[in-house]
């Protein structure tokens, strides 16, 4: 229960930070993807069950309110989510450079994923300029607060989790 | 607790969620299922937060905006000032001026070009969270009298459209977005044309423009404006002049680029026009309405048309 309110919170907190806050810290129009931390976090703590769970949501918070097409972010999402959390039996706390590459991954992918199914199916096709203007980007923006964030999400996880096995 | 849990295999779940989030495009696909209900009560939840947050997040943004000095702020206060003078005085000949445009255009009957359209201001509150899109959230929604679909101005120039809205926020889409594109015409010679939002173009600070027939002759510099045949966005709207014109291939059409009228790098307050395209009333019943609504909106408009 405690890791689900945990989660709750998480979610809805880096959200208000990345819709309010880091688009004020934008560089070059390009800001971190703090959900797909988080989602990548949770994924790689726990296991996949909870990466595609919180991407779902994660994913499902853009679309409510953003998106255009609901389901969109929430299947990619999801999909990094559980994909993510396969690497979960490599996991162990002291490793961060094995979570921060996984987290990296992870933005690869979701951005790929975007766009094939929002640019290029409206036939935008230079990927190439996609590619090296946003997707590779947000990936290095995204791992540089990665670096600091999956600390902050890892001591609060573990926390909880220490918590509620001894109820 | 903990047998419960690992009873549910993760792989069950991950298909579960990824037939939903199918199934909810297919809907909204076909029968365009926006899911606008539960947007708006989320969206409804997030803004007052969204509000606060981007209180701060605007005090720290210009705090790293290292560029207003104190002393740089108190000399552009007294230019400011000095210029509300002016234009204050400026106002007031306008009006004359334009009272007397007015009667004559009564007299041609063109009247309905520029009604005086209801406004409402807005702040931003919050912006899309990927790099891939454009929208951003308003601070006033539904409760205000924002409808999905009223169009978005700020320094006189196009912003875009709104596209959701929920009780005390609305979302809306920029007319730099890559999916955005808008109907619009040459002033000098009202041919038609298609502006489209680009991602590739952002950077420069350009949009792209289609369908440019032979006979629209576009020369660098030329005003476009959101043209009569547009089901969304009303008439007579700024989007911004031409450049970079090139004759394609076929020496039938010409492609070129517009510069936006608006700086949206640096834009944190807009105006909501309350009139949608759909209920902007015919010729006949427009041009008494527009007489009678006749305010200050109009001016801004009407001077920015001169």
């Amino acid at each position: 229960m405690k890791k689900i309110i945990s989660y709750i919170l998480f979610i809805l907190v880096l959200f208000l930070l990345q819709t309010c806050l880091f688009s004020h810290f934008a560089l070059g129009g390009i800001q971190p993807n703090l959900l797909l931390i988080f989602t990548a976090s949770a994924a790689i703590i726990n296991g996949s069950l909870d990466g595609c769970t919180v991407g779902f949501c994660c994913g499902l918070l853009i679309d409510l309110t953003f998106g255009t097409q609901p389901g969109l972010m929430a299947l990619g999402l999801c999909i990094c989510g559980y994909l993510a959390g396969m690497t979960n039996r490599f996991f162990y706390k002291e490793d961060i450079t094995f979570p921060i590459l996984v987290i990296a991954g992870a933005d690869l992918l979701l951005g790929l994923y975007i766009y094939i199914v929002s640019f290029l199916t409206r036939g935008r096709q230079h990927i190439l300029f996609y590619l090296h203007r946003i997707i590779l980007p947000e990936v290095v923006y995204t791992v540089i607060i990665a670096v600091f964030l999956y600390r902050i999400i890892l001591f609060i996880l573990v926390r909880m989790q220490k918590k509620g096995s001894e109820r | 607790m903990k047998n419960n849990r690992k009873r549910v295999r993760p792989k069950c779940i991950f298909v579960l969620l990824v037939i939903l989030c199918v199934l909810a495009i297919a809907l909204s696909a076909a029968k365009g299922f926006t899911g606008s209900a539960a947007g708006s009560i989320v969206n409804m939840i997030l803004a007052p937060m969204q509000n606060g947050i981007n209180t701060i997040g605007n005090s720290a943004g210009k705090a790293a905006d290292k560029r207003h000095s104190m002393a740089a702020l108190e000399s552009e206060n007294e230019d400011l000032h000095n210029q509300i003078d002016m234009l204050n005085s400026r106002i007031s000949s306008m009006e004359q001026n334009l009272n007397d445009y007015e009667n004559l255009l009564k007299q041609v009957d063109l009247s309905e070009k520029y009604p005086g359209y209801d406004m409402t201001g807005a702040r931003i509150i919050a912006k899309d969270p990927g790099n891939w899109y454009k929208n951003f959230t308003i601070s006033k929604g539904s409760l205000d009298g924002i409808k999905a679909g009223m169009n978005v101005i700020a320094d006189n120039g196009l912003v875009g459209i709104v596209t959701k809205t929920s009780p005390s926020s609305s979302i809306v889409r920029s007319i730099i977005d890559d999916s955005s594109s808008v109907s619009a015409m040459i002033t000098k010679n009202y041919t038609n044309c298609v502006v489209n939002g680009s991602l590739e173009l952002k950077d420069k600070n350009l949009l792209s423009v289609d369908m440019l027939t032979e006979d629209s002759d576009p020369v660098d510099g030329d005003e476009v404006v959101t043209s009569y045949i547009s089901d969304k966005y009303l008439p007579g709207l700024l989007i911004g002049y031409i450049s970079n014109v090139e004759q394609d291939k076929t020496d039938l059409t010409y492609t070129a680029n517009v510069t936006p009228a608006v700086d949206f790098e640096h834009l944190s307050n807009v105006l909501v026009i309350k009139q949608l395209k759909s209920d902007l009333p015919d010729q006949g019943a427009s041009a008494s309405e527009s007489e009678s609504s006749a305010d200050g909106t109009e001016q801004a408009q009407t001077a920015d048309e001169e």
